[in-house]
This record gives structure tokens, sequence and C-alpha cells, in this order.
């Protein structure tokens, strides 16, 4: 085997390690069969074949643009699938659309949580306010004289199923979308 | 000198699947072969575009594949439509012959 060969298959494999060994070793085994039919039947120097498909990491990129999205579908890992979606949201509307949901919604949780969690610190400041003069939710500073707060410490457990229920809400609208994105944009999506 | 390099790079990569579809429906073929159908007549697939698609197209389940040891001093991965492959080749087919018709009738038309 001439170096270039080993170089180029070694830099290749180095790219693709975030894949499975199973499927790493089948992209090499026929990346270094097409390189060595090839030679072999054109001729052709093997620098020129090489340069054919391109720089070994050119070559990943393709390979694994595809995998990273699938990956965090699969492992629902939030951050990631967040991640994934966002790179996608430059190019293509619905995937804005999925991430900027789903940002509101983990955002919207945080809040909710936040509300629970205050409720006990600054008891004033946090509730429901309903009344002629005042319309409030959430942690409210300077409330009129009088206002007349509605839940007391039931915004605790409000509180805390509203945040659930936006978080399991914004996991599954990244997973229904994730796997969306998959169906129908991969394929526009492919650089090489 | 006007570039259209970008524009026609793009030409290929929308063809490139119906164009992969089409050469292993006809026969089952490794890499280099259908290197070397798809690219007969003219520049269409690049062989640093094939075997990411290959890759992608087996695991959205259009194609199937199989390692054959015995016709060469190294495995070849040979690559055959499976019914999904060979339902979305029919509807692309269709698609892309009314897309030509289109386009001759616009294009092509000489005053």
């Amino acid at each position: 085997m001439s170096y270039p060969l080993a170089d180029y298959l070694a830099a290749l494999e180095r790219a693709l390690r975030s894949l499975p060994a199973e499927e790493r070793t089948s992209i090499i085994t026929e990346i270094r069969s097409h390189i060595e039919d090839s030679t072999a039947a054109t001729g052709k120097p093997i620098g020129d074949v090489l340069d054919n498909l391109g720089d070994p990491l050119e070559l990943a990129r393709a390979y694994l643009d595809q995998r990273k999205l699938e990956d965090a579908v699969v492992h629902s890992a939030h951050g990631t699938l967040l991640v994934a979606i966002l790179e996608r949201a430059t190019r293509n509307v619905a995937a804005f659309a999925f991430a900027l949901i789903s940002a509101l919604l983990y955002l919207c949780s945080i809040v909710f949580m936040a509300i629970a969690v205050f409720k006990p610190i600054i008891p004033g400041n946090v509730g429901l306010w309903w009344d002629s003069h005042v319309h409030a939710f959430g942690i409210i500073y300077g409330l009129p004289d009088g206002a007349h707060e509605l839940l007391g410490y039931w915004v605790v457990p409000v509180g805390v199923i509203a945040a659930i229920l936006c978080y399991s809400f914004a996991s599954k609208l990244m997973r229904v979308g994730g796997r969306q994105l998959l169906k129908t944009s991969a394929r526009q999506l492919k650089q090489i | 000198m006007i570039d259209i390099a970008p524009w026609q790079a793009q030409l290929r990569k929308g063809a490139a699947e119906l164009v992969v579809l089409a050469v292993v429906g006809r026969k089952e073929c490794y890499g280099l072969q259908i290197l070397e159908h798809a690219n007969a007549a003219g520049d269409i697939v690049s062989d640093g575009a094939l075997y990411p698609l290959l890759n992608r197209l087996e695991k959205d389940g259009k194609l199937a594949s199989r390692w054959v040891t015995d016709d060469a001093a190294h495995p070849r991965k040979y690559y055959r439509p499976t019914d999904e492959g060979a339902e979305t080749l029919g509807a692309m087919k269709s698609a892309w012959v009314a897309f030509r018709i289109a386009m001759s009738g616009v294009v092509e038309k000489t005053p």
C-alpha cells in the first residue's frame, strides 16, 4: 500500500470516529475498494483518484452531516437536538419555526419553575392578581396597594405543573420536528 | 467570463439521487460501476458525492447492499433498490419526465 492511500484512509477514519465502529469500518473498506479499483481500472495515478474523492475531511463531513441529526433524534439529548435544529434553522423555514417555538417553551418552563421557587422566598411579589385594577401573573414588583392575590401558595404546584407541561411539550416538539426534518430536508442539506 | 459552476453543481446535486436509483435499478452494482454508468455521457455524480449518498439511501431504506468478496482481491459493496427504493425511482422518473418536457418547452424554444 502506498503512503498517500494509508494517509488518506487514516485521516478519513479519524474524522469518522464518532460513528459506530462497524459503520466506520464499512465506509473505510468501501472507499479503499474504490481507490484500488479506480487505479487498477484506469491506470490513473493514485493522487488523481484521491483528488476526485476530495479532501478526506470534506468526505467525512458529508457522511456526518446527516448522522448528527439522526443521533440527536434517537438519543433525544435536548441540547444536542436544539443545536442540530438550530444549525439548520438558517437554511430552512420549518427548522426555524421548530427552533423558535421549542426555545420559547423551554423559556416558559424556566419562568414557571422560577415562580414556584420564588413564592416561598418573596411571597408578597409572586402570584396571580385578578381584580378590577390589576391583571397579573408571575413575579411582580410595584403592585398597587390592596391588590388581591388569588392563588396563595397554590401558585407553587401550579408553577411546577405548568413548567413540566411546557418542558415535555417542547421535548415532544423537538423530537417530532427533528424527525420531520430528517425526512423532508436532509437531502437538500447535503453539501456535496 | 460568466461563472455558472455553482448553478451546475446544484443541478448535479438534485440529479444525483435519481441517477443512482436508476443505475442500480437496472442492475446490481458497486460504487465504481455506478460512477461509470452515471457519468458515461457526462459528469453527473462525483466520486466524493456518491459514497455518502449511497450511505444515506441505504439508511433511508431505499437501497439494500451486500458485500461480495470473491470477484476481486478486496471486498466490494453491491447495491440494489429495495421495494421502497423502486417506488421512489418510479415517482422520481415521472416527475423528471414532466420536468424535462416543461423545461424544453420554455428554454429550448427557438424564436
